[in-house]
């Protein structure tokens, strides 16, 4: 069965997650770094998101700590979502790679 | 610091918007991305953050009205949707074409018997006055049942949806309250809102066709049929050129009705069916009340309140509705990643 292509913001969530355990604060700055400061993630939208994402197994809680009074929970991506990531990656780049090979064909690129 | 205790005492108060559950989840660490994102000496939320917050517990709020696998009730408002639509398509369609191919009686139908026939004729201007207003109104409604059983057909449900908000628009804009005053029309305007609550709650016509197998297909197009051949009968009344009395009509869509739902009943023969059949007799329950006092010659001077006719469906559609999509404990149990915070 082919999946849906994911949505910008749940796929720059994931890729915040690739590298390492992040908790909710760590992930939104990451996403911003990731997309050039193009995409920014406010609380609601960005536990909208992992809520979401729990409930699909495609990221677990990885620990939690307190610092300075405060919670900070740890988000780590399940297996099934280190799948459906590298899945994804592999779409947007052959899609990538299609448009830059015919806009070279056609002199758009140098 | 005040002004840090300040602000956290405003992003509790927003916080506060989301569920019950959602907040005993995540609350506390909300609250620290949110601190932490704030700007030095920042004594209020930003309205990009109030915006951001309210509309993501408005989603939360809906998404605890979602349906959840194996839920009977889910699964009863998904054959809904599909059934809904297609049993009311043939009575639409009879309608619509009626009035495309003949024009409406300008006296007493001669068939009616005595008592009712001088009951009518006291107030025949009023009641033909009334049916002319009204009959654009029942047409849209019929034409509006028409796309939206093809909608659900093609299992568009977003199509489905928009098609019902838009009539309910027209409706209200242009109808407006005091045209609700035949059955038809509430049983229209019934079916339209359960069938948006239904389609916004559960998984849809692409569910609800999975539910269905050839014998219940088979059983359910013979009541369609039925219920459409008895709805041209009764729709012929308002033409003169029937035969049947008037309480021999209602008696017969009456009893289509009640073999429909039995048939729906039968065919089906499982827990969403009676989920089902529930829907379907809040959606009826205007048409019985007006089949009533037809049958006892009082309905044109004793019209029904609105109150008696809509608020019983809708309180128990409501109900129906908000027990089908209650999570199964079973469920609720072992929602996954859910760990909670103290």
């Amino acid at each position: 069965m082919t999946e849906r292509p994911m949505q910008e913001p749940t796929f720059l969530i994931l890729t915040a997650l690739a590298a390492q355990p992040q908790h909710g604060y760590g992930i939104m700055t990451d996403v911003r770094t990731i997309s050039a400061g193009r995409v920014r993630l406010r609380a609601g939208t960005l536990y909208a998101a992992l809520d979401r994402l729990l409930a699909d197994e495609l990221i677990d809680v990885d620990h939690e700590e307190v610092v300075d009074g405060r919670l900070r929970r740890y988000y780590a991506l399940s297996p099934e979502g280190r799948g459906r990531l590298i899945t994804e990656a592999a779409r947007l780049q052959a899609n990538a790679t299609a448009a830059v090979t015919r806009l070279r064909a056609a002199g758009a690129l140098g | 610091m005040n002004e840090q205790a300040g602000l956290e005492r405003r992003y509790r108060r927003l916080l506060a918007a989301y569920p019950a559950a959602y907040r005993r989840r995540h609350e506390e660490e909300m609250l620290t991305v949110l601190l932490a994102g704030a700007r030095p000496g920042q004594r209020r939320p930003e309205l990009a953050d109030v915006a951001d917050l309210l509309a993501g517990a408005a989603r939360m709020r809906l998404r605890l009205i979602q349906p959840y696998p194996g839920n009977a009730g889910a699964d009863g408002l998904a054959l809904f949707t599909v059934l809904a639509a297609l049993l009311l398509a043939g009575p639409a369609i009879a309608t619509l074409a009626l009035h495309l191919v003949r024009t409406p009686p300008s006296g007493i139908p001669a068939s009616l018997r005595p008592g009712l026939r001088d009951l009518l004729e006291a107030r025949w201007a009023e009641i033909d006055a009334m049916y002319r207003r009204i009959r654009q109104t029942i047409d849209l409604a019929a034409a509006g049942q028409i796309l939206i059983a093809i909608a659900v057909v093609l299992r568009l449900k977003r199509v489905a949806l928009t098609l019902i908000a838009g009539i309910l628009g027209w409706w209200l804009l242009l109808g407006g309250y005091g045209l609700l005053r035949v059955p038809f029309e509430e049983l229209f305007l019934l079916c339209y809102l359960l069938e948006a609550a239904a389609l916004l709650t559960s998984a849809g016509p692409r569910r609800g066709r999975q539910l269905l197998t050839w014998k219940s297909v088979t059983v359910l197009a013979a009541a369609a049929a039925v219920l459409t051949i008895s709805w041209i009968y009764w729709m012929r009344l308002w033409f003169g050129d029937l035969g049947p009395s008037h309480t021999q009509a209602s008696d017969l869509v009456a009893a289509t009705m009640g073999l429909v739902a039995i048939g729906a009943a039968v065919a089906l023969a499982s827990r969403p069916a009676r989920y089902l059949v529930s829907l379907y007799a809040t959606v009826f329950y205007p048409v019985g009340c007006w089949l009533l006092r037809m049958a006892e010659n009082d309905y044109y001077s004793h019209i029904p309140s609105l109150a008696v006719q809509l608020l019983p469906p809708l309180i128990a559609g409501s109900v129906i509705v908000i027990v089908a999509c209650r999570r199964p404990a079973d469920n609720r149990a072992r929602r996954p990643g859910l760990p909670h915070v103290n």
